[in-house]
């Protein structure tokens, strides 16, 4: 009942609003209009607006308060203090808290009573239950159907009866004592008939549930049984009714569409087959080491020969491979070999070094392996067993082989077959001397370079280069879960290695030369943590520089070749064209400050720097990047070639210095050079302490080289430039050294090669020449309201910049939007203030005028009366 | 170890104990001389202490004197004091870290007098031709370390190592003090100096040594010679004759044709790069420069660029951009609409020493449109802003003048690495691929 009261009150309500919405007049509506109507954009709030109320309700708010405190500004307020008992200083403080407590309990007791309807009990109730316990829900469908149904209504009798005319037609009920009933008495009797009807209404419902469920139950057990009958009766029939263009249809429905083929092999799954390939090579390996080949291991397994037979002539055989099992140097040996052991490891001193080597590391290390072998080692054991077993049961049968077998085997045989086993005896050892010479097939990743140099040292190139391929083979990242990380750390070694293989003496060039391939398949691998290591290098190296630098003020150390062939590694393994990249840019510095700031004072430092150069060269001849350092240490060299005036001190630029000991340093001292030959320059020569090495490097020839080297860079450079602007200026300090240079005495590709160069920088001056022009700034485009097509879009704009950019930005706006919000605020308080003021003087005013008005009337009046009685005194 | 004997001045009389004053007196004499002896030539602690024991003489004499000294007089005893320094500014030693000590009895003021009144004299003294490199060494230090006390309302100065006179006197007057620094100073630079010792002298001259100058404007001639000579020197003098320029009206002519004489290509790969640019830009700051000037400076500038490194490329572009901010009238270096066609010769003479004859302003600026194609990509983006409309506000320098290749090295390394590019042709080997500039010029083996 109060329900549907409560609904009917709030609808009304929200009713009237909207029809006082409804009502507003038009004139009074603010309408901003949208200039564009963009899909998608939500509508503003602020696309209406009703200015006349809003500033009424505005000057509505200020006059409550800011006119408030505008009209109490001259007022001083007395604080009046009506706690009881707190002036009373009589009173004890006990005293005064039980009066306040007396007064606070009626208080409360006279409020909270007022509209209490049940005083028996405190907790509320709903059909005698409860709350708290209806409160758990247990069915609520029912109680809420019932709702619904009988909506708590009172029957239309008691309606009838009792209210709106009711009164009329009422018969007064009398009670059974006769009197009639009062009022109230009659009202709890329909009470408790509604609640009565409501009971058995509920008991009704109850039992039909019950029943209901009953009947389900039941009807299950039926269905059960109906259902199978059904089933067993009706597909018989249905398997009759098939005919021909069923069939069909079924075959064509089943028909296969697409035939499965072969799956193309995934990477992992061809690294794996290649794991597998090389496990089983090392398998092989290990079985040809201990001297087996492979018919008689197949045998060996597949063997199961009855006790009987024993008639082939090879029952011994089992013995004849049985070697002692001894060891040497780690090395395991075989019974035939004892023998030659010695002489063996003399001849072949070197490969039984790196067999040492290997199987040392391959105990050590793997472990797998060592099971392995350990597991091999075991069933030998067995097998051996077996055969002495055999061997027992042979001696008993074949009685005229036992002397033989205890002599020993290899001499028991040739009664058998002479030939053919000295043939197999002499297969068996060549297997195994290659065998032993063959690499393991599987390597433990090397932790450090100790370790990768201690797998690596001692081999040959090709043989470095297959267990650098195997490491890399065994380690494929998609075979176990850290061997990427174990491949990263595996570049990282082989680039230290190839280091040091440039400061061996003489440096192993040849194997560097290979083993840029293997970096460079380590480098695709995972080109991040590659480059993170190639420019860990490049930092130490340059961090050694500098070091050097310090100590030697400014000047820096001559690279070593170590050093020249890392930086040319780098161009391999990465695009130096790139306008940024974060191992080339780093490089390209170092390079720079190593031709900037190494002294040249010798041949070595001469051709260091043309390395040095060429290597610039090849780091920019894609991209045509302008590096003024080689021209300047270019310029530099050809200075060094050329006749000096000693009187005129040249302009040359650091490192090179325009006087002192070393400027001749590539004048050539004796004048018969013309027939030198100009080749390449060596890399083992020129970093060779040896003597005649050193001795070559001072030579004339050396001299000649670096000059045609020289003019061979600047021919190419010169290519390179031609199309930048100042390229006529960039050469011009090498076209000066070169009209110096003494060709006559040079060799005569030297001589023409210079003619060349000198042609083309003259070329050079004749280029045309464009003036600078700043680009025309383009019209700003007028906004256009196309709309933004996004590839991917996921529900909201994005703004470009970081995300703290944009918080920053964000909340820029709010404060500028809150500034101005505050600023609008205190101009309307002011106006509003002002309008207050000018009021209250407009009205002071009045009051002024109006009491200046009374008193002229009041005096004229006065005036008037004393004038009269003069005029009538004058009369008189 | 070393006390003075308490000597008493005056008569003494002709009894034993006389006689015995006498004996004090004659060992008190040889301790010094020997002490003086000591103060040369000697393991280093050796020379602090006897330099420390021959103050607190001086001290302690001072306080009671040899003699009787008539009224008003000053009881420093300068006969004590004249052999220390004449120890110190020694031919055959060097002395600067026995100097360095020295210094803390150079913050009294009467001491500082003395020793400047001295060294003075010895300074006058020397014969001008041959001067050992030691004592010019020594007497740079001497003189680099005369603290003299900044001025201050008091004019009399108060801080003395031994009684303070009780009537103005020369030795507590500053101006007293600065009158015969600048004596000093002076003397000294007409000495001969070698090339390291003038630079050193160079250095300092414009923050320790002009502002005691009782007027700076007589260091001009010195100054003047200098910036004559050329070079580093040259550079480094600039900084003091800035000051006599701007805060002592200096008249200097040819001011900028000399400095415009010193670009040279070392500029860019000498130590004092950040100061010679911070200058040259503090310069060239003005904008009443003739715009042939600029024009000249900026093209000339960026011709030297074509040599620089790329750690001074990032300076000089900025610079350069900079000075055409300033002076609108040289945008023509920039955009030029009113070229001939056929034009094949930069206008621009590189070697005329005059700004003026150059034809600067008939050129433009093809270095930096060259360095656009700079291997780094710092010095390219930066030249690569010329080729918009160079935006108003200018680039502050101050925070480049220090960049090395050092520094942009470890820049470019601390950068995160996010993706690495590689290179997609397997090669072949170190000298054998395509695009190698090796294989016709080196050989592996």
């Amino acid at each position: 009942m109060v329900k549907t009261k409560k609904r009917g009150l709030s609808d009304k309500v929200a009713k009237a609003k909207s029809g006082q919405g409804g009502r507003t007049n038009p004139f009074e509506v603010k309408l901003n209009r949208q200039k564009h109507h963009v899909l998608g954009r939500k509508i503003s709030k602020h696309d209406k607006g009703k200015p006349g109320v809003s500033r009424s309700r505005a000057i509505n708010k200020r006059k409550e308060t800011l006119l408030v405190e505008y009209q109490k500004r001259g007022k001083t307020n007395k604080l009046i203090d009506r706690r009881i008992g707190e002036v009373n200083c009589d009173l004890s403080a006990e005293d005064k808290m039980l009066q306040r407590f007396t007064l606070e309990r009626k208080k409360h007791h006279e409020k909270s009573d007022l509209f209490k309807l049940n005083d028996d009990s405190d907790d509320l109730t709903h059909y005698g239950q409860s709350l708290s316990e209806i409160e758990k829900f247990d069915d609520p469908q029912e109680s809420c159907s019932e709702d619904e149904e009988t909506g708590g209504q009172i029957g239309a009798q008691l309606v009838g009866e009792e209210h709106f005319g009711g009164f009329l037609t009422r018969k007064a009920e009398v009670k059974t004592d006769g009197r009639v009933k009062s009022w109230k008495e009659r009202m709890e009797e329909i009470i408790a008939q509604s609640k009565k009807l409501k009971y058995e209404r509920q008991h009704e419902k109850e039992q039909t549930q019950e029943m209901t469920e009953k009947l389900d139950q039941e009807w299950k057990d039926v269905r059960l049984s109906m259902g199978i009958s059904k089933r067993t009766k009706d597909t018989p029939e249905e398997y009759k009714r098939a005919d021909d263009y069923d069939i069909a249809v079924r075959e064509l429905q089943f028909e296969i569409k697409a035939k499965a083929t072969d799956r193309l092999k995934t990477e992992e799954e061809i690294a794996k087959d290649e794991m597998e390939r090389l496990d089983k090579l090392e398998a092989d390996r290990l079985r040809r080491m201990r001297g087996v080949t492979e018919e008689e291991e197949d045998r060996k397994t597949s063997k199961h020969q009855s006790v009987e037979d024993l008639d082939d002539g090879f029952q011994l055989e089992g013995d004849t491979e049985r070697f002692h099992l001894s060891y040497k140097d780690g090395v395991m040996l075989s019974a035939d070999d004892d023998k030659e052991a010695e002489s063996e490891a003399e001849s072949s001193g070197e490969d039984d070094g790196d067999n040492d080597d290997e199987d040392d590391d391959d105990t050590d290390g793997d472990c797998d392996d060592a099971m392995e072998r350990t597991s091999d080692l075991e069933s030998e054991d067995e097998e051996e067993e077996e055969t002495k077993e055999e061997k027992k049961k042979t001696k008993k049968k074949v009685s005229f082989n036992t002397t033989v077998e205890e002599l020993g085997g290899e001499k028991a045989l040739p009664a058998m077959n002479p030939e053919q086993f000295k043939a197999m005896l002499l297969k068996k050892k060549v297997i195994m001397e290659e065998a032993r010479k063959e690499l393991p097939y599987t390597f433990k990743a090397p932790a450090s370079l100790g370790e990768l140099c201690a797998l690596l040292c001692g081999h040959s190139e090709t043989d470095q280069l297959t267990i650098i391929d195997r490491l890399r083979k065994c380690h494929h990242p998609s075979l176990a879960e850290g061997n990427k990380q174990k491949m990263e750390e595996l570049f990282d070694h082989l680039v230290h290695y190839y280091g040091m293989l440039g400061l061996q003496e003489p440096p192993a060039l040849r194997l560097m030369d290979r083993l840029v391939k293997p970096l460079y398949e380590l480098v695709q691998l995972s080109p991040l943590a590659a480059g993170q290591s190639m420019l860990g290098i490049i930092k130490s190296m340059q961090q050694e520089f500098n070091a050097y630098c310090e100590q030697h003020k400014g000047r820096g150390q001559t690279p070593t070749l170590d050093v020249l062939m890392t930086l040319k590694l780098v161009s391999l393994l990465f695009p130096t064209s790139d306008y940024k990249h974060p191992v080339v840019t780093p490089t390209l510095l170092f390079m720079s400050q190593l031709l900037t700031q190494c002294c040249v004072t010798s041949l070595l430092e001469v051709s260091t720097g043309l390395f040095v150069c060429t290597l610039f060269l090849e780091y920019v001849c894609l991209s045509k990047r302008f590096v003024p350092e080689v021209i300047n240490f270019l310029s530099g060299l050809l200075f060094l070639a050329s006749r000096k005036d000693p009187k005129k001190i040249e302009a040359v630029i650091a490192p090179f210095r325009p006087v002192g000991k070393t400027t001749d340093l590539l004048e050539l001292s004796g004048s018969n050079c013309r027939n030198v030959k100009v080749a390449p320059m060596k890399l083992s020569v020129i970093f060779s302490n040896k003597e005649d090495a050193v001795k070559c490097l001072q030579s004339d020839g050396m001299k000649v080289c670096c000059v045609w080297q020289s003019l061979k860079l600047v021919e190419r450079l010169s290519d390179l430039y031609v199309e930048l602007a100042a390229c006529a200026e960039m050469f011009a300090p090498i076209r000066h050294r070169c009209e110096c240079l003494p060709v006559d005495s040079y060799p005569d590709v030297v001589k023409k090669l210079h003619k060349h160069v000198l042609e083309r920088m003259e070329a050079m001056r004749q280029l045309p020449r464009r003036p600078l022009a700043v680009e025309k700034e383009r019209p700003q485009p007028l906004k256009m309201f196309e709309p933004e097509i996004l590839d991917s879009f996921d529900g909201k704009k994005t703004r470009g910049g970081t995300k703290e950019f944009n918080e920053k930005q964000r909340l820029i706006h709010k404060y500028k939007r809150e500034f101005k919000g505050a600023v609008r605020e205190i101009r309307k308080d002011n106006e509003f203030l002002a309008r207050e003021k000018i009021k209250e003087q407009i009205e002071r005013d009045e009051e002024r005028k109006r009491k200046v008005k009374r008193l002229y009337h009041l005096l004229s009046e006065q005036e008037g009366d004393y004038k009269a009685l003069k005029r009538t005194k004058s009369k008189m | 170890m070393y006390m003075p004997a308490p000597v008493d001045p005056g008569n003494l009389p002709e009894d034993s104990e006389g006689k015995y004053k006498i004996w004090l007196r004659e060992r008190y004499t040889d301790t010094t001389t020997s002490l003086c002896q000591l103060l040369t030539d000697q393991p280093a602690n050796v020379q602090e202490l006897a330099l420390s024991t021959l103050m607190k003489f001086v001290k302690s004499e001072g306080e009671t004197p040899l003699k009787k000294i008539p009224e008003n007089h000053l009881c420093f005893p300068i006969n004590q004091f004249k052999p220390v320094i004449e120890g110190l500014l020694s031919c055959k030693h060097r002395l600067s870290s026995l100097i360095t000590r020295f210094q803390e009895f150079l913050e009294y003021d009467d001491v500082r007098y003395y020793t400047m009144k001295t060294a003075l004299r010895i300074v006058k003294e020397q014969p001008k031709k041959v001067l050992a490199d030691t004592f010019m060494h020594n007497c740079l230090t001497l003189l680099e370390h005369l603290s003299m006390p900044m001025p201050s309302g008091d004019d009399r100065l108060n801080h003395f190592l031994t009684a303070r006179p009780d009537q103005p006197h020369k030795i507590d007057n500053y101006n007293e003090h600065k009158k015969i620094f600048t004596t000093l100073w002076l003397e000294f630079l007409k000495l001969k100096m070698s090339a390291g010792l003038y630079k050193q002298v160079l250095l300092g001259l414009h923050e320790k040594v002009m502002p005691h100058f009782t007027s700076p404007l007589l260091l001009s001639d010195f100054l003047t010679e200098s910036y004559n000579i050329g070079g580093a020197i040259s550079l480094l003098s600039l900084n003091s004759l800035f000051i006599l320029v701007n805060k002592f009206n200096l008249n200097y002519p040819d001011f900028y044709k000399k400095l415009y004489i010193l670009l040279e290509p070392s500029i860019f790969h000498v130590k004092y790069q950040a100061r010679f640019l911070f200058l040259t830009d503090l310069f060239l700051t003005s904008t009443y420069l003739p715009g042939y000037l600029v024009a000249a400076f900026a093209k000339k500038f960026a011709r030297l660029a074509l040599t620089a490194p790329p750690s001074s490329l990032t300076i000089i572009i900025p610079f350069i951009c900079n000075l055409i901010r300033r002076h609108p009238n040289c945008k023509v270096l920039l955009h030029r609409i009113d070229m001939a066609e056929d034009l094949t010769e930069d206008p621009f003479d590189m070697d005329e020493c005059d700004p003026a004859k150059c034809n600067a302003l008939d050129s433009c600026l093809w270095e930096l449109q060259t360095l656009q194609h700079h291997y780094h990509h710092e010095v390219s983006t930066e030249a690569r802003k010329i080729q918009h409309k160079l935006l108003s506000m200018e680039t502050d320098l101050g925070p480049l003048l220090e960049t090395t290749t050092t520094t942009m090295f470890e820049k470019e390394v601390q950068k995160k690495m996010k993706h690495v590019a590689t290179t997609f042709h397997l090669p072949k080997g170190l000298f054998t691929n395509a695009e190698d500039q090796f294989s016709e010029l080196w050989c592996l083996e």
